[in-house]
């Protein structure tokens, strides 16, 4: 068992096979060796570490993609925004805890929960105006008129047609 | 409290990776933040097509902007050119200008496609591209282009030379050398000068280097025969995927083909994926003889087909039922592909198909929009079908496929989560939920097979 304490100091134990689904967790209890002490995880919330491990435990024993993430990121082709039913029931919370759990899955390396957060955004992206996506996520258009007209034209050509 | 615009940029990168096209551009104007994340995905792959050279020289060109804005260049993987504009019924000038000095600062690139005859001016720039892995080529190119062509090193995985001349071909067994330990696919596609048959010496000194190759297509290469093609591949013993054109040379009324398949056959105990093209034979009818004559003789050396395609010269012609029969017979149980391109299914040979291949995940053919609700499509595995005939709507007096017959098919078999007919496609969609989600099969054929 591992033992983690999140950033408001509550402790949460997990099966070392549940908690090294977390790249960074794992290389910590490498470097640690055998040992007892938890390990502090200052940048992520029990709420948030609370789903965070439930997804691990969901997904235990499933094969880890590979360390080579840069290949598939090159890899375009093979791009799908389609989730599993499980994965999408799980993602289904508001929005500051979906942002909570991409920046903790980033920050703890697991790439596949960082992937349903990531394909879960993009999706409600999708098909969205700029004026509706600034609505969504609450943000201030910060450019000028006539720096948005010199966006548009330079990428007029992304455009589908 | 986190929110979109405090996620690291690194993240709305990986976000935004997921998405393309007009969701891109709208996301670029949102602010600054998501402009600049978004560089990256929006420049990563260059697609210019018909409906941009159209509108060129008003509709900036991506390259335009990248010579405007050099940081650009970095970010671009993959550059696709399928259109040229044009001046006065002369490619442009100022596109091909743009294009090659575009191409010379993307020092990132990957891969570089070009299918139309316009590659001269782009052969200096894509030389010294040290991640350069595909290429893709209209290999149209005299001697001292060719010579220019086959100094490009880099590490390629996949080449991929269509309308080749003589000269490029007669260049290869000294180019490809240089690729031994990195090509694994190679394609030559439509190389069809007349006089000039694409030599099955030249070719077995290519491949006798290449004993590492997954991918081989040689489709449409002026008069190599199929029985060459099968006698060649017994250097590459790794392949997975094969493509090839079945040849008739002499007509003959015995149906066989006029050059026997050599034995012994090929052991090819990899080959997972076959795509034979029956389009450039003379005559139609023997075509099915000489088909199943090619499963036969590889019958003993090949385990299992994952996928299989085959393409006809024409619609009218019906795939022959004991062709399928016999496929289905060798293959129904590992076949989880299957593609009929340019030829009609019969409604028999469809319920065949369905009994016999109890794995089959895609299913793609020319449909027939009327009679598709009686052919039995309740299959276990079967998730996706494709309609291969595009010509509707096109003077042909065929029946698009109906909302109504798409869903009574959806109905009678649900397991089917995807029709794809022309630009329309049905998909599942689970009610209770926003998305329509549940993995698909993510194998297409066109991956499998580059000359499609």
């Amino acid at each position: 068992m591992v033992t983690l304490v999140t950033s408001d100091n509550e402790k949460f134990t997990a099966d070392k096979e549940v908690a090294e689904r977390s790249v960074l967790i794992k290389n910590m209890l490498e470097d640690v060796g055998e040992s007892d002490q938890p390990i502090p995880l200052p940048n992520v919330s029990s709420s948030v570490l609370k789903k965070v491990l439930e997804y691990c435990e969901h997904h235990r024993g499933e094969p880890l993609p590979a360390a080579d993430a840069d290949t598939t990121q090159d890899d375009t082709r093979k791009r799908t925004t389609d989730i599993s039913e499980w994965d999408q029931k799980f993602i289904t919370v508001d929005q500051e805890m979906l942002f909570e759990i991409i920046l903790a899955a980033n920050y703890l390396d697991i790439k596949s929960l960082l992937d349903v957060g990531c394909k879960t955004v993009a999706n409600m992206i999708k098909g969205k105006t700029p004026e509706e996506i600034r609505k969504l996520f609450n943000i201030v258009n910060d450019f000028t008129p006539e720096e948005e007209a010199q966006i548009k034209k330079e990428n007029e050509w992304a455009e589908d047609r | 409290m986190v929110s979109a615009e405090n996620l690291h940029l690194d993240v709305l990168e990986l976000i935004f990776f997921y998405l393309d096209g007009n969701d891109l551009c709208s996301v670029a104007l949102v602010s600054k933040v998501f402009y600049a994340s978004v560089i990256p995905r929006l420049y990563h792959k260059i697609l210019f097509r018909v409906n941009h050279a159209k509108r060129y020289p008003q509709l900036k060109s991506p390259f335009h902007a990248i010579l405007a804005r050099k940081d650009l260049a970095i970010h671009v993987r993959q550059v696709e050119i399928c259109s040229i504009p044009a001046l006065k019924s002369q490619h442009h000038p100022t596109f091909l200008s743009e294009c090659s000095q575009a191409l010379d600062l993307c020092s990132n690139l990957r891969s570089f496609r070009c299918t139309e005859n316009a590659l001269p001016p782009f052969l200096l720039p894509i030389q010294d591209k040290e991640r350069l892995q595909e290429l893709q080529v209209h290999a149209n190119l005299t001697t001292a282009q060719s010579e220019k062509l086959t100094t490009i090193r880099g590490n390629l995985t996949n080449l991929c030379l269509d309308y080749g001349s003589w000269n490029i071909i007669d260049a290869l067994p000294k180019w490809i050398p240089n690729f031994v330990n990195t090509l694994t696919s190679l394609c030559l596609y439509a190389i069809e000068q007349m006089s000039i048959n694409l030599k099955e010496n030249v070719l077995s000194e290519v491949l006798r280097q290449l004993p590492g190759l997954l991918g081989l297509h040689l489709v449409g290469c002026g008069k190599l025969e199929h029985a060459a093609v099968l006698r060649l591949v017994s250097h590459t013993p790794l392949l997975e995927s094969l493509s090839l054109s079945t040849t008739v040379s002499i007509p003959s009324i015995n149906s066989e083909s006029a050059s026997p398949l050599t034995k012994p056959a090929p052991s090819l105990q990899h080959l997972k994926h076959l795509a034979l093209d029956a389009r450039y034979s003379m005559m139609s009818s023997p075509t099915p003889q000489i088909l199943s004559s090619i499963l036969e003789h590889i019958q003993s050396s090949v385990p299992g087909l994952v996928s299989f395609m085959m393409r006809l010269p024409e619609l009218k012609i019906v795939a022959a039922k004991d062709f399928i029969e016999k496929l289905v017979k060798l293959h129904g149980s590992t076949l989880r592909i299957l593609a009929f391109l340019d030829c009609a299914v019969s409604l028999e040979s469809i319920s065949t198909i369905i009994r016999s291949c109890t794995n089959l995940e895609r299913l793609e053919l020319p449909i027939p929009t009327k009679d598709i609700v009686r052919s039995p499509l309740r299959a276990s595995n079967l998730q996706i079908i494709v309609d291969t005939d595009t010509h509707s709507g096109h003077g042909h007096g065929r029946v698009s496929l109906s909302q109504e017959n798409a869903c009574l098919v959806m109905i009678r078999a649900p397991q089917l989560r995807k029709i794809v007919s022309g630009k329309r496609i049905w998909k599942v969609t689970f009610l209770s939920q926003a998305l329509i989600l549940q993995p698909v099969v993510t194998i297409v054929i066109s991956e499998i097979i580059p000359w499609l």
